[in-house]
C-alpha cells in the first residue's frame, strides 16, 4: 500500500548550482596549478578548496563541485579513474561530515573505498606494474588526505576571520577535528614541500648520472676513430708511396694486414684519373670507385661513397692524400660494412642503449645495436632536438601522454651527439634509456610515500585517541565546573583530569561557578521577596533619577500605584504625571520638600494626590537620595503610603483628645466654677436672710450685689474659654499673636493650677510674635503642655520631693520660626520614654486619668502647621520646644 | 487685741471679732453663744458671707483663709468644736488638716469636722466616712443642721 518508491536526481536550487560551479571552476583553476613531485608526478589542489566547505554546503552540491574540480585529472592524466574516486571521497566527506571529523573519515575512505578503486582502475584496467601502482595509490591517498588538511585549514582560517569580527556564525570545529587537522598539516606539508624542492634535484641527478655514460660513450668512439683514421692513414699512404709498379697491372689484392678492413684500395691522380687499384672484385678500371669531387684536401678522412647499384646503404671509405714518385696522389680505400663496428672500443661499464653514427648525408649506421623502436624513434627525432643534443643530453620520450610522464618515463630516451673530430660531417649518436634510474627512482618514491600513508594512518589513530582524550578532559572540566558549581563539592571530578591547566581552570571555574551560583540563589530570592512585597503591600514604591538635584525620569513604579491611585504604572511614567495630580495647595510645599536633592537627603512630606476617579487621596510620600554605587547617579528611591483613613482618624482624634481634655478638665473647672457659684449663693442667702429679718443694710447689699455681679463675671469668664472644646477647626488658619493664646490659656488654668501650688510664669512671652495658625488648635497644644507640665509636678509632688511646682512659658524669634518653650519642674521624662513620646495612646498615666493622645495629637497639629514638636529633660524636669514658622 | 486667743491671726483680727460684735449687735432673736465653729477656705472672699449666715443662725463663727493658722488656732483655743473646712487649699489642704488636728489634739478633747468642697469628684470617705461632706455651693440649711449636730456630738 506503500507509495511506489521512486528514484529521482538530487534536486538543486538555482544558488546552489551557482555555488557549486563556481567552487568547482575555482578548483579545476587550482589544480591547473599542480605541484610536480619529481618523475611525471604531481600533487593537485583543487578538492582542497571545495573540501573548505564540507561544513557549509549541502552534500550534492559539494559533490557536483568536486566533480568540476576533479575533471582537470581527466585532461592531466588521460583517464576518469582518478576523477571518480576524488568525486567518490568527496561524496563520502560529504556524507559523513556531520558525523565523525573529515580527516578521519578521508583515512577510511581509502583505506575501504580508494585504495580497492585504484587497484581495479590503475591495475586492471589500465595495466599498470605493480611498483607504480602501490607508489600511485599511495601517492593519491596521500594527496587526499592533504587536500581535506587544507579544507580544514582554509575552514579555520574562515572561522577565525569571523572571530575577530564578532560572533561567530558559521558551525565551529570540534576539537578532534582541529587536532587532526593540526597533526596532518604537520606530516604532510613539510613532507610536500620538500619533496617538490628535492624532485628536480633528485632527478637531474638521475639523468646526469645516463647523460655522463652516452659523453663517456662518445667520447671513447671519437679517440677510436680518431686513432684508427691516423694508423691507417699512414699505412696507406706508404703503401701507395711504395707500389709505383702496380701501375698498369690488372689486379692486385690488397694486403692482409689491411684486407680484414678495407675491401678495396684505388690510387688517383690528383686529377681523378685512377692508378692503380687492388681488391677483391678486381682492379680494372670499370671498378673504380666514382672519385667524383672527393679528391681534395690535404687530411686524411672518411668520406661516403656514392650509391651503388648494388646495395641500398652507401658505402663508406678512407681518402688518404700520398705522395708517388714526389707527385701528389690520393688514395681511396673502401672499408667493409662492418669495418666501423670493429673499429669503435667497446667500453668496461655498461654500454648506452645504443651508439649511432650520422653520416654527412643523414644517414644513420648502426654502430651498437639498438632495437627498432629506438632506430626509428632516433629517425623521426627532430632536427632541432638532434642538435639540442649536441650541446647537452635530451630526454626523447616516445609515447605522448600530454603532460603526464608519469607511466612513459621508462620509455623515454636520453639522447647525446657528438661531432666526430677525424670525419668532419659525422656525427656519432648514443642513446640509454631511463628505465634503469627511474625505476631506482619510483623505488624510493614508493618507500616514501608508503611509509608517508602508513604514518598517516598510524598518526590518524594516534590522533583520534588523543582528540577523544582531549575531548573527554574539556568535558569533565566542563562537567565538573558545573558540578562544583551546583553541589559545591565533587572534587573527585576535578581530580580525574590529567592535565594541570585543565584542572587549575577547572577549579577557577567551579570556584566562579558556586560564587556566582550562590550570589544569583541570593539575588533572585531577594527580588522574589522585593516582588513580593512590593506587590502585596499596601506601598507604593517608586524610583526617580535625580539631575542637578530635582527629580528627572521616573525609572520604577510599583504595580501599587494602580491600587493605590488609580493609575497604571505606564500612565505614571508620563512625565508631569506627578506633578499635575497633586492638590493644588500642596504643590508649594511638595516642591520645596522636593529642592536641593543631595545624596543622603531624606524627604518626608504628606500632600494629597489627585486618584483617576478625581478624588483626593491624602498620601505619605517618604524618599531618601541615595547614590547608584553602579552608575555614580543619584536616585531617588521612596514609598507612597495612602494615609486618607489615617487623616480622617486624626481628625477624629482631634475631636476625641478634645473630649479627654474636657474630661480632665471637668473637675477643675466644676471646681473653678464651684467656688464664684459657692460666693453668690452665700451672698444671695445672706442677702436673703437679712432681707426676711428686715436687716437692710443699703451699703452693705450694695457691695454685696457687687461682689455677687464680679463672681458670675468670673464664672462667665471660664464658661467663655470651655467653648474651643465643642469646636472642629475647619477653617484656614490666619495670624494668631501667640501671647494670646497663652493668655486665653492661662486665664483657664491658672486659678486651677494656683489652687494645685503650681506657679506659671508667662513673663518671657514676645507679645510680637505672630503664627499662622488657628487660636482654638494653638490653645489646645499649650492646654495640652500645661497640663502634662502640671501632671508631672503633682507626680513629683506625690513623691519625696516636695518643693514648689513651676510652669514656665516663653515665646521667642528663632531665625525664622518662632519658639515656644514650655518647661516644667516636674518628674522630667524617662530616657526610655522619649522615641515614644509623640505616638498615640502612648501615656505615662493611669488608666483612666489620660489618653495617650493628648502629645500624639499635639505633635499632629504642630506638623500641620509646618512646625515641630520636641521634647527634653532639663534635668529638674522637662522641657517642650515647640517651632513654628513665623508669619511674614 | 494681741493676747487674744483668736486675735493671732491677721485674718482674724480684720474679720473674725469685729464682725462677730457687729452681728451679735443686730442679731436681737439668736443668742449669742461662745464662738465655737471655725471656717477654713483660702479664698478669703467667700468668708465673710459665710461667717454672716452663721451668725444670723445663731452660731458663733471663726474665720481663717490659711489653713495652717487655722491648724494652730484649733489647738490654741479650746472653744472651738466643729471645724468647717474647704478641701482644696494650696498650703495644706482639708484632709491634712484633719489629720493633722486630729493628730495633735490634747486628749480629752474632741473637734468635729465638716468638709466643703467644689470638686464633685472628691471623695470624701477616704479620710473618714463618719465626717459630712457639702458639695459647693453649700445647701446652706444643710449645714447648718451639721454643724449643730456636730455642736451637740463634740459636747
Amino acid at each position: 500500500m506503500n507509495p511506489p518508491t521512486r528514484f529521482s536526481l538530487p534536486s538543486f536550487t538555482s544558488r546552489e548550482i551557482l555555488i557549486a560551479i563556481l567552487l568547482g571552476a575555482a578548483g579545476f583553476g587550482l589544480n591547473m596549478l599542480e605541484l610536480q613531485l619529481g618523475w611525471g608526478m604531481h600533487f593537485v589542489f583543487g578538492n582542497a578548496l571545495v573540501f573548505a566547505f564540507l561544513r557549509t554546503q549541502r552534500p550534492t552540491t559539494l559533490v557536483a563541485a568536486a566533480s568540476i574540480s576533479s575533471a582537470r585529472t581527466i585532461f592531466l592524466w588521460n583517464h576518469p579513474w582518478a576523477w571518480s574516486v576524488w568525486t567518490l571521497e568527496a561524496a563520502t566527506l560529504s556524507y559523513f561530515i556531520r558525523k565523525s571529523t573529515p580527516i578521519r573519515v578521508d583515512i577510511l575512505f581509502w583505506l575501504l573505498a580508494g585504495v580497492p578503486m585504484l587497484i581495479a582502475t590503475y591495475g586492471g584496467i589500465m595495466g599498470m606494474d605493480h611498483l607504480s601502482l602501490w607508489l600511485v595509490i599511495a601517492k593519491q591517498m596521500t594527496n587526499g588526505v592533504l587536500n581535506v588538511a587544507l579544507g580544514e585549514l582554509v575552514y579555520f582560517a574562515f572561522l577565525s576571520v569571523q572571530a575577530a569580527r564578532g560572533p561567530v556564525q558559521l558551525r565551529r570545529m570540534p576539537i578532534e577535528a582541529f587536532v587532526m587537522m593540526i597533526l596532518m598539516s604537520i606530516i604532510l606539508i613539510p613532507t610536500t614541500v620538500y619533496l617538490a624542492l628535492d624532485a628536480p634535484t633528485r632527478e637531474a641527478g638521475a639523468r646526469g648520472t645516463v647523460a655522463r655514460s652516452l659523453d663517456d660513450e662518445l667520447q671513447l668512439t671519437n679517440a677510436s676513430m680518431t686513432m684508427w683514421q691516423e694508423s691507417r692513414s699512414q699505412m696507406i699512404a706508404a703503401l701507395v708511396s711504395e707500389r709505383r709498379d702496380l701501375i698498369g697491372i690488372a689486379h692486385a689484392p690488397v694486403p692482409t694486414n689491411l684486407r680484414r678492413e678495407f675491401e678495396q684500395i684505388v690510387a688517383f691522380d690528383p686529377s681523378g684519373r685512377p692508378l692503380w687499384s687492388m681488391g677483391d672484385k678486381g682492379s680494372g678500371p670499370a671498378n673504380f670507385p666514382s672519385s667524383g669531387n672527393l679528391l681534395t684536401g690535404s687530411e686524411a678522412r672518411i668520406v661516403e661513397l656514392s650509391a651503388s647499384a648494388t646495395s641500398g646503404n652507401n658505402r663508406i671509405a678512407l681518402l688518404v692524400p700520398a705522395y708517388m714518385s714526389g707527385k701528389h696522389t690520393y688514395a681511396l680505400a673502401t672499408m667493409r660494412p662492418d669495418t666501423l663496428k670493429r673499429i669503435i672500443i667497446q667500453p668496461g661499464h655498461p654500454a648506452p642503449d645504443g651508439l649511432l653514427l650520422l653520416s654527412p648525408s643523414s644517414h644513420y649506421r648502426i654502430i651498437r645495436p639498438a632495437s627498432e623502436s629506438i632506430i626509428d624513434h632516433l629517425r623521426s627525432m627532430p632536427a632541432h632536438i638532434r642538435e639540442g643534443a649536441l650541446e647537452d643530453a635530451v630526454l626523447l620520450s616516445r609515447t605522448g601522454y600530454g603532460n603526464a610522464v608519469m607511466s612513459d618515463l621508462r620509455d623515454a630516451l636520453m639522447v647525446r651527439a657528438i661531432r666526430i673530430k677525424s670525419l668532419p660531417g659525422w656525427e656519432a649518436i648514443a642513446v640509454a634509456r631511463l628505465s634503469g634510474e627511474v625505476l631506482k627512482a619510483r623505488q624510493g618514491q614508493s618507500s616514501l610515500f608508503m611509509a608517508l600513508s602508513v604514518f598517516v594512518v598510524l598518526i590518524t589513530i594516534a590522533g583520534t585517541f588523543l582528540a577523544r582524550r582531549i575531548e573527554t578532559s574539556l568535558r569533565e572540566l566542563a562537567q565538573s565546573a558545573a558540578d562544583l558549581a551546583m553541589a559545591g563539592t565533587g572534587r573527585g571530578q576535578i581530580d580525574r583530569l590529567v592535565i594541570s591547566e585543565l584542572s587549575d581552570i577547572s577549579i577557577n571555574i567551579a570556584t566562579v561557578g558556586s560564587l556566582v551560583a550562590r550570589e544569583r540563589g541570593a539575588l533572585v530570592s531577594y527580588q522574589r521577596r522585593l516582588r513580593s512585597i512590593a506587590a502585596h503591600s499596601p506601598v507604593l514604591v517608586y524610583a526617580f533619577e535625580v539631575i542637578d538635584d530635582r527629580l528627572g525620569q521616573l525609572v520604577y513604579i510599583s504595580d501599587a500605584v494602580e491600587k493605590i491611585l488609580g493609575y497604571t504604572a505606564a500612565e505614571a511614567a508620563q512625565p508631569e504625571w506627578w506633578s499635575n495630580a497633586i492638590h493644588p495647595e500642596d504643590r508649594d510645599h511638595f516642591r520645596a520638600a522636593y529642592s536641593d536633592l543631595h545624596p543622603g537627603k531624606i524627604v518626608r512630606v504628606e500632600y494629597r494626590f489627585r486618584h483617576k476617579q478625581g478624588h483626593y487621596v491624602w498620601v505619605y510620600d517618604s524618599c531618601a537620595i541615595e547614590v547608584d554605587p553602579l552608575h555614580g547617579n543619584s536616585e531617588a528611591v521612596g514609598l507612597i503610603l495612602d494615609i486618607s483613613e489615617r487623616k480622617q482618624a486624626a481628625e477624629q482624634l482631634l475631636q476625641a483628645d478634645k473630649m479627654a481634655s474636657l474630661g480632665r478638665m471637668v473637675a477643675g473647672v466644676a471646681h473653678e466654677l464651684n467656688q464664684p457659684l459657692n460666693f453668690i449663693k452665700m451672698a444671695s442667702l445672706n442677702l436673703q436672710e437679712r432681707t426676711k429679718r428686715e436687716l437692710f443694710d443699703v451699703k452693705r447689699f450694695a457691695a454685696k450685689l457687687d461682689d455677687i455681679i464680679s463672681h458670675v463675671g468670673r464664672a462667665s469668664a471660664i464658661i467663655l474659654q470651655m467653648r474651643v472644646f465643642g469646636r472642629k477647626p475647619t477653617e484656614e488658619p490666619y495670624p494668631v499673636e501667640v501671647k494670646q493664646s497663652v493668655d486665653a490659656v492661662l486665664t483657664m488654668i491658672r486659678n486651677q493650677f494656683f489652687a494645685d501650688g503650681v506657679r506659671v510664669e508667662a513673663e518671657d512671652c514676645d507679645p510680637n510674635v505672630t503664627v499662622r495658625a488657628l487660636p482654638v488648635l494653638l490653645e489646645q497644644v499649650l492646654l495640652n503642655l500645661l497640663l502634662n507640665a502640671n501632671d508631672a509636678i503633682r507626680a513629683r509632688q506625690a513623691g519625696a520631693n516636695k518643693q514648689d511646682g513651676w510652669i514656665r512659658i516663653g515665646v521667642k524669634r528663632h531665625g525664622r520660626k518662632a519658639e515656644i518653650v514650655v518647661e516644667d519642674n516636674g518628674t522630667g521624662i524617662k530616657e526610655e520614654v522619649l522615641p515614644v513620646l509623640f505616638e498615640p495612646f502612648f501615656t505615662t498615666k493611669p488608666p483612666k486619668e489620660g489618653t495617650g493622645l493628648g502629645l500624639s495629637i499635639s505633635y499632629g497639629i504642630v506638623r500641620d502647621l509646618g512646625g515641630t514638636l520636641r521634647a527634653e529633660n532639663t534635668g529638674t524636669g522637662a522641657r517642650f520646644i515647640m517651632d513654628l514658622p513665623l508669619c511674614a | 487685741m494681741s493676747n487674744h486667743p483668736l486675735g493671732g491671726s491677721h485674718n482674724a483680727a480684720s474679720f473674725g471679732s469685729p464682725i462677730v460684735t457687729e452681728t451679735a449687735s443686730d442679731m436681737r432673736i439668736a443668742p449669742v453663744v461662745p464662738a465655737k465653729v471655725l471656717l477654713v477656705d483660702d479664698e478669703p472672699d467667700i468668708l465673710p458671707e459665710y461667717q454672716e449666715l452663721l451668725e444670723l443662725h445663731g452660731l458663733c463663727a471663726l474665720t481663717e483663709a490659711d489653713p495652717e493658722t487655722a491648724l494652730e488656732k484649733v489647738l490654741e483655743c479650746p472653744d472651738i468644736a466643729v471645724v468647717v473646712t474647704d478641701m482644696r487649699m494650696a498650703k495644706l489642704n482639708g484632709a491634712e488638716l484633719i489629720e493633722a488636728v486630729r493628730a495633735r489634739l490634747s486628749k480629752g478633747r474632741k473637734v468635729e469636722f465638716i468638709v466643703l468642697t467644689g470638686d464633685s469628684t472628691y471623695c470624701a470617705t477616704i479620710i473618714d466616712p463618719d465626717i459630712p461632706v457639702f458639695l459647693k455651693p453649700v445647701d446652706f440649711d444643710a449645714l447648718v443642721g451639721a454643724v449643730k449636730v456636730a455642736l451637740a456630738g463634740a459636747q
